[in-house]
């Protein structure tokens, strides 16, 4: 009797925009982060079509080399602050708490907070491309001095930057205590599933290098208005220290936007694998590593500005090191796969394509950790291509295998598998027609961040384009296919999938607006 | 999180409200010493390459990282206990200060939840009328709610941990 | 004004696209698809071009085993081909191996690029001295001792740029003063910059260098051929980074004197 009264106010779920604007709940937060995502991800991917479009062919067509200039720079910054570190964040809110049986996160009107800081924190991006002087066009790198150059815009980046930052900060907090703090009786560390795992050093990664980015952004910012001179020359100032703070920041940076996506792929192929994980140790393991070896080989972004030798020494042969716990995860899943029993379902098929263009893209990054050879690779469209190997194909990838994983879950129906694998193949297909020629273009010489290029870069560029506009229209089926989602479809059961491993599994699809009332045992 | 213990015929009962705690208070200050420690060794460095600025944004965010430790600590280590025997409940309230109790008469017991559903979290006063404690402070809304249910009927109040399926079992 | 912004850039993208596949431009007369690094002419460059062939192999071959055991599993356990799932959750032996093997593959690849990277580093003994000043947008060069100096910039035409005139071979790849260097000798360069940071990059040479204001860089080229060799600043410096290339000319001892004293002349 009891529980019936405790139903009745089980499923009282607040209605309209307060529910959504005043919501403490994981659930409704994560789905508010995962549309955020989405939306910049679309925001963003217009951005990179215009960048294609003018890079179709040789010469200036469609804008300025200015405007080409900040559309590079705030597709940059819109994917990775406002795509796929929300992204994370929305699954982080969604699954962790379902995943460790947890009934909410630790702070959740702390939760509430560090997403409502992201809107305004992207409208004020999106605003300064329309002040006079236009947007920041120094790149997402934000190099001074030229970015002391900007107009008005390069403050409202500032701005945004620590508005972004804040958010992440108090998100991975949140995290952080959730995990250390609310796992159910019985789930010790070491018997969390790897996304939670990975979610945890990506949290602490973040706690360390958030705060050096705002350092170094406020620097920037008392460069421009309040006289002082740390990236100054004319003012005894030092360019390449803010080059040194930015990418102490920047390359924990990037393992924070993949260290996620590791752990989706690491729960969703065991699953479709019908296997468990192979090496969950080893998997902990790797991931602490590669958190750790990430903030000291932050140089490697910069071997031409002039480093001493030992110095290119040093951040040559730390950043090699990497490739050992990356290579191990690599290979954990492909013996996660082996003699397994494998079905491929949507999200499978996002895991495979993850794990196989992460590889590609993980060793032309270590073609580049060898110093003498990435003088002739840095700045080119070689390293476009690989961080969009990495970044598109490992995270974003990921993410999306974590969507069709658990958008049943979510929602309460499955997805239509027909639009999934069209989106999967028009994704891949796409994806590849764009980056891999880029590989060649700037193995042939053409440098990044060019508006107009010599004639003999015409033909792989135009190729590239074509894949751009493949891959940017194809994500509209994703839309397509999570609102069919949401609106009906074939109810999902609890546990969706062929014997799923995971506490997620165990409450209903859709789970209850409060999932654990009573902790779960876990044995 | 609410663990509820009743005999079974639900005269007696014992609630019991907390969070899940799965961290001990040792292993909390060593997870902020140690991001005080790494974050005060980044900072020298940092302050050594002529970053000054840096490091006041690391001050802050450690501050905010202990806050909200505490406060998810403090959460653990309050415990509401009540405690139905016949016709007495008793409702202790534990902080580390010491212990506030209340002693009701059963029939005369109400229970309050004030200010549901707006953004502000609501408060769970049990007592007789015009001597109430609050109780559950730490929770989160929804098990608050189910409190003041179990609250409302200890005699019919059963049930026990909810067993998860015997195939989920984590490797290693 | 933000809306008529839009539509016309909409506009202009529709039209570009849409047409896309009649255009007709002189690139695809003489379409290139070049895939590798260009033909190196300096020690450096060679030795860079050796390094990567080598580890384009390795990487090359693991991406193939890679490949090979994931589309191997892919085809041999599927569930729709009866596959049952094994047990096994870990193997020791398996995991030393796959963490021994590539630490191995990669000491290999580190004493090869250290020597390069030493060899890169060393400018003593040069020949001469070029200082090299980045700005926006363009190069000046100074030749410190032989009191010769001269700005080179980009000598594309606005109208090529613009398409109202069919581009040129050497399209955003010709300046009005070459950088004129003599054959076999170890040149030292300098690299500087006025405003921003630029970097100075002519691939057939070696990498690039990072030409920072307020800081002096070094490297060093010794050109073993004559020739002209066209490269760009590859550190972005603003609006027009793109058009601020950079074109050495290689030629004989006698020439390059010729030329030196043609400067003096002029300047």
């Amino acid at each position: 009797m009891t529980s019936t009264v405790a139903d009745h106010h089980h499923d009282e779920v607040p209605k309209g925009i307060s529910r959504w604007l005043f919501t403490t709940n994981h659930k409704d937060i994560g789905t508010l982060y995962l549309w955020f995502a989405f939306i910049m991800f679309l925001v963003g991917g217009a951005m990179s079509l215009i960048i294609r479009t003018e890079l179709f062919q040789p010469g200036l067509q469609v804008v300025d080399p200015h405007f080409f200039n900040q559309m590079t720079t705030v597709h940059a910054l819109v994917m990775v602050f406002g795509a796929v570190m929300p992204g994370f964040v929305g699954f982080a809110n969604w699954m962790i708490p379902m995943m460790i049986g947890a009934p909410d996160m630790a702070l959740p009107r702390l939760n509430n907070w560090s997403f409502w800081l992201l809107p305004p924190a992207a409208l004020l991006l999106i605003i300064s491309l329309f002040v006079p002087g236009g947007g920041p066009a120094a790149g997402w790198t934000l190099y001074p001095p030229l970015s002391s150059q900007g107009g008005m815009g390069v403050d409202f980046t500032i701005f945004t930057v620590h508005l972004l930052g804040m958010s992440s900060i108090l998100g991975s907090i949140n995290i952080i205590a959730t995990i250390l703090n609310m796992r159910a009786p019985g789930m010790t560390l070491m018997k969390m599933p790897l996304f939670v795992w990975t979610w945890l050093i990506t949290a602490f990664l973040l706690l360390a290098a958030i705060p050096v980015f705002a350092g170094a952004v406020t620097m920037l910012l008392t460069d421009r208005h309040f006289g002082t001179a740390f990236f100054d020359p004319a003012g005894g100032g030092d360019p390449v220290l803010f080059q040194h703070i930015f990418w102490f920041f920047g390359h924990p940076e990037v393992y924070i936007l993949i260290l996620p996506a590791f752990g989706i792929i690491s729960q969703v192929i065991p699953t479709f694998s019908r296997k468990p994980l192979f090496g969950y140790t080893s998997m902990v393991f790797a991931s602490v590593a590669i958190a750790f070896l990430s903030f000291i080989v932050w140089a490697h972004h910069m071997y031409t500005v002039g480093m001493p030798l030992s110095g290119e020494l040093f951040f040559m042969y730390a950043t090699m090191l990497i490739a050992i716990p990356t290579g191990v995860k690599i290979f954990n899943w492909l013996a996660t796969m082996w003699r397994g029993s494998m079905t491929f379902e949507t999200p499978m098929l996002y895991a495979i394509a993850c794990v196989a263009l992460f590889t590609v893209g993980g060793l032309t990054g270590l073609t580049m950790s060898i110093t003498p050879a990435d003088f002739q690779y840095h700045d080119t469209y070689y390293i476009v291509a690989h961080f969009h190997y990495t970044i598109f194909a490992g995270s974003v990838l990921g993410m999306l295998a974590g969507v069709y994983y658990w958008l049943p879950k979510w929602t309460g129906h499955m997805y239509d598998e027909t639009l999934g694998k069209w989106h999967f193949w028009l994704t891949v297909i796409g994806f590849n027609i764009t980056f891999f020629p880029q590989h060649f273009l700037g193995l042939a010489g053409m440098p990044r961040r060019i508006p107009d290029y010599a004639l003999q870069f015409a033909d792989f560029n135009q190729v590239s384009t074509i894949g751009a506009f493949i891959m940017g229209f194809a994500q509209l089926i994703l839309l397509v296919v999570v609102v069919k989602a949401i609106r009906g479809g074939k109810e999902a059961s609890s546990e969706v999938w062929e014997n799923p491993e995971g506490l997620e599994w165990t409450v209903p699809s859709p789970p209850p607006y409060h999932t654990f009332a009573t902790p779960p045992q876990v044995r | 999180m609410t663990l509820l213990d009743a005999t079974s015929d639900g005269r007696d009962f014992r609630l019991l409200v907390r969070l899940n705690y799965s961290l001990t208070l040792v292993a909390a200050y060593r997870v902020v010493g140690l991001c005080c420690a790494v974050g005060l060794v980044t900072a020298v460095g940092i302050v050594t390459a002529g970053a000054w600025p840096a490091p006041p944004f690391g001050g802050l965010e450690l501050v905010v990282l202990g806050s909200a430790f505490y406060v998810a600590q403090r959460c653990t280590r309050v415990l509401d206990w009540r405690v139905a025997q016949g016709e007495r409940l008793m409702v202790t309230k534990r902080i580390e200060a010491g212990q506030k109790y209340r002693r009701l008469y059963r029939h005369w017991a109400q229970v309050r939840l004030s200010s549901r559903h707006r953004w502000y979290p609501s408060q769970l006063w049990p007592g007789p009328h015009g001597r109430f404690i609050e109780i559950g402070a730490e929770l989160t809304e929804h098990d608050r709610i189910r409190t003041e249910g179990q609250f409302e009927l200890p005699l019919a109040a059963l049930g026990g941990l909810i067993a998860i399926p015997n195939r989920y079992k984590i490797q290693n | 004004m933000i809306v008529s912004r839009l539509m016309q850039l909409t506009g202009k993208v529709l039209s570009v696209t849409g047409i896309a596949g009649l255009w007709i431009f002189p690139a695809n007369v003489q379409a290139e698809w070049k895939v590798n690094l260009q033909r190196p002419i300096t020690e450096i460059a060679r030795v860079q071009y050796d390094l990567h062939m080598m580890i384009m192999a390795i990487i090359t071959v693991i991406a193939l085993i890679v490949f090979a055991v994931m589309f191997y599993s892919i085809i041999r356990f599927r569930k729709s081909k009866g596959a049952q799932p094994a047990k096994f959750t870990h193997s020791t032996k398996a995991e030393v191996l796959w963490t021994v093997i590539p630490t191995l593959i990669l000491i290999g690849m580190a004493v090869p690029s250290t020597k390069a990277l030493l060899l890169m580093e060393d400018t003593t003994e040069s020949d001469m001295v070029v200082k090299v000043t980045g700005f926006q947008w363009g190069w000046h060069y100074d030749y410190m001792e032989e009191n010769v100096s001269f700005y080179s910039m980009l000598a594309t035409p606005q109208s090529q740029i613009t398409g109202s005139e069919t581009k040129g071979e050497n399209y955003l790849l010709e300046v009005n003063n070459h950088l004129v260097l003599p054959l076999g000798k170890k040149v030292r360069f300098l690299l500087t910059a006025k405003d921003v940071i630029h970097a100075w990059w002519v691939p057939q040479l070696g990498g690039k260098k990072d030409a920072i204001p307020g800081f002096i860089n070094e490297m060093w080229v010794r050109a073993d051929e004559t020739g002209i060799f066209r490269g760009q600043c590859a550190e972005l410096c603003g609006k027009d980074h793109g058009y601020m290339p950079i074109v050495v000319e290689v030629v004989d001892d006698a020439q390059y004197q010729a030329w030196l004293e043609g400067r003096r002349n002029q300047g």
